[in-house]
């Protein structure tokens, strides 16, 4: 097994390459990707959901990632969806007035060539998904990403709630999710030098395993918490109020332009998903 | 502009059960001072840190800073003037990138755009950090947190720094330089600067020096002043620094020397006028070497092993690059390095922890990655101590934790207490007295302990240990020290001690490995490797105490050999320097 659980898993990773997509503005881009997610599920089949495939495969080009990095963090997605594609594929119920072949059939159990394309569609629209969120987080850093959605939340503090406050919490807990990867290599580590073999034993077996391991990784946590609270009040930091912001975010042509391209693809998507429902 | 007046602080002060931190405390600091406090684990110091950050508030007494209370109502006002630098930078960085975190002060602080701008950049300027200005904290070497994490403190312009125990933690090098920049920062932007330390030769070129024992003020004065008083410090278990102590044994020797001697420097320009019998040729007298490397197949044998992190994608980075070496049976290894060396890579691929990408490893002539390879029995031949293992443990009490091997190796129970048994007393700790304690209610050093015999109870073959004695106090370090000392001449084990210090531990060995960048650098005795004391400075290899005076005495003395191993030694051979003195 991998003892390097941050080259396998590869989600919420900012990737440091400079690209187009990476200057974009980051409210732009969370909007972008709301506007592809939303457009993809108005889609009914391969044919309308083919411009939103194409704005997939263009944000992976303009990105300048490697297509393997991005390809190996879909794995364990793979893998799950393998496990629930069968179960959508022979459950699947033709829409009313669509005459179904079955190649076979039993009880409510079919497989037919539909079902098949309908499995498919699915998992499509599932990596797609998937892959517009990994896309936002490979090339935007947390802290634009923060910053972007403290702007766009700031009319809800009409509604008295503490959106500063609440964007705060989220950075600061992001900043630790390195951290305690780095901890838990580390425990685990120590762990197989002791012998344990992570890679061994049924389920429950494993998860027995793993306890060891969880306790001091949250005993040094919240001991880390407690010093970067000290910390944060040692630096001034006292609630949202009065505090001002080094970073502007300022929208310019290219981040207009960008918008709008993915803007008139996704719509198609969404027109011809329900106009012609293929 | 600090002024401490009667301040005693009592830790749950509140509750039923108080516990007195600091006792009656009355101190006053200039402004521009660079100030080091000095003590024990529990002595005050760090506790006064926190009443003059702001953070906490005495429970009598009254401090004032600049000409305002501490009070909690003008705490944002003093946090503003008192900035605080924790031991561990990852504690106290806060945004993603650099130049945020810098901002993160400023910001809390309100100040507008333009002028946050430009304290930042004064910040990166100042701490030199402008080529990483963008670049993400998680991708940074500790040096380079340890400056950020500075420079975020400086960006809010406080009148006065602390520096809380910063190098108790950090690799000599990093420490030396992180003392150089508080010695800028004071000559640059005339700050005060309070360093919190245990170690002495880091403060002789103080301001002044305040110690502190038991919540007390023990003395305050110059550097001069108290190493003078060599003999007080002693008695509350603190030293001076070696260079102090050849200096006095030099004068005990009657020689005319000056105390005390503070600097290596120093020491040289009080001897080199006695210095009258200084050989011509370089040094005539070589120590015995120890034994070479032993005929035979190796226990373990690493040919042209190398590993990179994050292999295959775009955040790789070297780890070990091609590294030959061997390790035979009963013998005692050191393994050395500066830091990012591959020191700690090297050993987790010993024992299969991480596979290397190419070359072998081989142990008792076999790959331990052919096909079919027990790795599980090779963990168990192998032990490894981590860095700080007292993080490590995971059970409720200390028999639970050191009994963890025998119970995963389903032992009976009579074979599996007297493991426990025998690895509790070889290091220190009497079984009956420490069997049902709770970890978490140990020491750091008992803590440490326990995990070096939870190791020892897997009755390993070989017993690595990486930096045994990183992080503690010097007390808990020459405990430590001296256990690890026993361990390897008792236990016929074959040992590898890790470290990036020439330090006793690394003169037990037989054999020494230095590492540098990933690769092998140089092989040999330790005093091979201290004839080539300038190469090692280089790599940042730390040089015992008395290893780097010598290597200062022979930059004026060109034939003086850097091949001592000790304080002894190092009388000896100046004294030999200066027979004629002597008659």
């Amino acid at each position: 097994m991998s003892l390097e659980f941050s080259r396998t898993v590869t989600f919420g990773q900012y990737i440091n390459v400079d690209s187009v997509v990476h200057r974009l503005d980051a409210r732009i881009k969370m909007l972008a990707v709301a506007c592809v997610m939303f457009c993809t599920f108005m889609t009914r089949g391969f044919v309308s959901i083919l411009p939103i495939l194409v704005i997939a495969v263009m944000i992976q080009i303009t990105t300048k990632i490697p297509i393997g990095y991005t390809v190996r963090g879909y794995r364990l997605l793979l893998r799950t969806m393998l496990f629930f594609i069968p179960f959508q594929i022979l459950f699947y119920r033709a829409p009313a007035g669509m005459v179904v072949e079955p190649y076979w059939q039993w009880w409510i159990l079919s497989l037919s060539w539909q079902g098949i394309i309908a499995g498919l569609y699915t998992l499509t629209r599932v990596i797609v998904l998937y892959h517009t969120i990994n896309m936002l987080m490979f090339t935007t850093t947390m802290i634009d990403l923060s910053d972007g959605a403290e702007i766009m939340f700031e009319p809800l503090k009409k509604l008295r709630i503490p959106v500063n406050e609440l964007v705060m919490t989220m950075t600061v807990a992001l900043k630790f999710v390195p951290l305690l990867i780095t901890e838990l290599e580390r425990l685990i580590r120590a762990q197989t030098a002791r012998g344990v073999r992570f890679d061994q034993g049924g389920v429950i077996e494993r998860t027995k395993k793993i306890v060891p391991v969880l306790i001091p990784l949250f005993v040094n946590a919240l001991n880390r918490a407690e010093v970067l609270i000290v910390a944060m009040n040692a630096r001034c930091y006292h609630g949202g109020d009065g505090r001002t912001k080094l970073r502007t975010m300022q929208i310019i042509g290219r981040d207009i332009f960008a918008l709008s391209i993915i803007l008139l693809l996704a719509s198609s998507a969404a027109y011809i998903g329900r106009t012609y429902g293929v | 502009m600090i002024h401490v007046t009667n301040v005693s602080y009592d830790y749950n002060a509140d509750g039923s059960n108080p516990i007195r931190a600091l006792t009656d405390v009355s101190l006053s600091l200039q402004s521009g001072e660079l100030v080091a406090l000095l003590g024990h684990n529990g002595s005050g110091k760090s506790t006064l840190a926190k009443l003059l950050a702001a953070v906490m508030f005495p429970t009598h007494g009254h401090i004032s800073i600049g000409g305002t209370p501490v009070t909690e109502q003008t705490a944002l006002e003093i946090r503003r003037k008192v900035g605080l630098v924790f031991q561990r930078p990852d504690d106290q960085l806060i945004a993603n990138r650099v130049i945020d975190d810098i901002a993160f002060g400023p910001e809390n602080l309100g100040l507008p755009r333009d002028v946050i701008q430009q304290r930042v950049d004064h910040a990166i300027a100042t701490m030199e950090l402008e080529s990483i200005r963008t670049s993400q904290i998680s991708s940074l070497s500790g040096g380079e947190r340890q400056r950020v994490a500075i420079a975020g403190v400086l960006a809010m312009e406080p009148a006065c720094f602390i520096l809380d125990e910063p190098t108790t933690m950090i690799a000599p090098v990093l420490a030396r330089s992180l003392l150089r920049t508080a010695h800028t920062l004071r000559d640059r932007l005339g700050v005060s600067i309070i360093h919190i330390t245990h170690f002495m030769h880091e403060v002789t070129d103080f301001d002044r020096i305040v110690v502190m024992d038991g919540g007390r003020v023990l003395m305050d004065g110059t550097p001069k002043e108290i190493f003078g008083r060599s003999d007080e410090l002693s008695a509350v278990g603190l030293d001076v620094p070696l260079v102090t102590k050849v200096g006095r044994i030099l004068r005990s020797r009657d020689l005319s020397i000056a105390e005390p001697i503070l600097t290596a420097q120093e020491l040289c320009t009080a001897i080199l006028p006695l210095c009258t019998n200084v050989p011509s040729t370089a040094s005539a007298h070589p120590l015995p070497s120890g034994p070479r490397v032993p005929s035979g197949t190796p226990f373990i044998d690493v040919r042209n092993a190398s590993f990179s992190y994050m292999k295959d994608t775009p955040l790789e980075s070297t780890g070990i690059q091609d590294v030959t070496c061997h390790i035979h049976r009963g013998q005692i290894i050191a393994l050395l390095g500066g830091t990012q060396a591959g020191k700690s890579t090297l050993i987790e691929c010993l024992n299969g922890l991480r596979k290397i990408h190419s070359g072998q490893i081989l142990v008792d002539g076999t790959d331990i990655h052919s096909k079919g390879y027990d790795i599980g029995a090779l963990r168990d031949r192998i032990g490894i101590v981590f860095q700080q293992p007292e993080t490590q443990l995971f059970e409720e009490t200390v028999g639970k934790d050191v009994s963890f091997s025998p119970r995963r190796k389903k032992l009976s129970p009579d074979q599996s207490k007297a493991l426990v048994e025998n690895s509790l007393r070889a290091v220190g700790l009497d079984y009956q007295t420490f069997r049902l304690r709770y970890v978490y209610a140990l020491s750091g050093g008992q803590k440490r302990r326990v995990a070096i015999a939870g190791i020892l109870a897997g009755e390993p073959e070989v017993l690595i240990l990486d930096e045994p004695v990183a992080g503690l106090d010097p007390r808990g370090r020459a405990e430590l020290a001296t256990l690890v000392k026993r361990l390897a001449r008792e236990l016929h084990l074959t040992v590898m001690i890790v470290g990036n210090t020439i330090d006793e531990l690394a003169e037990l060995a037989d054999r020494a490995i230095v590492m540098h960048n990933g690769a092998v650098l140089l092989e040999g005795t330790i005093s091979d490797l201290l004839a080539q004391a300038d190469t090692l400075h280089a790599i940042g290899l730390e040089l015992s105490e008395a290893a780097e005076i010598a290597r200062v005495l022979k930059q004026h003395i060109p034939s003086f050999p850097t091949t001592v191993l000790d304080l002894e030694d190092l009388c000896e051979t100046i004294g030999r320097y200066c027979a004629q003195a002597k008659e």
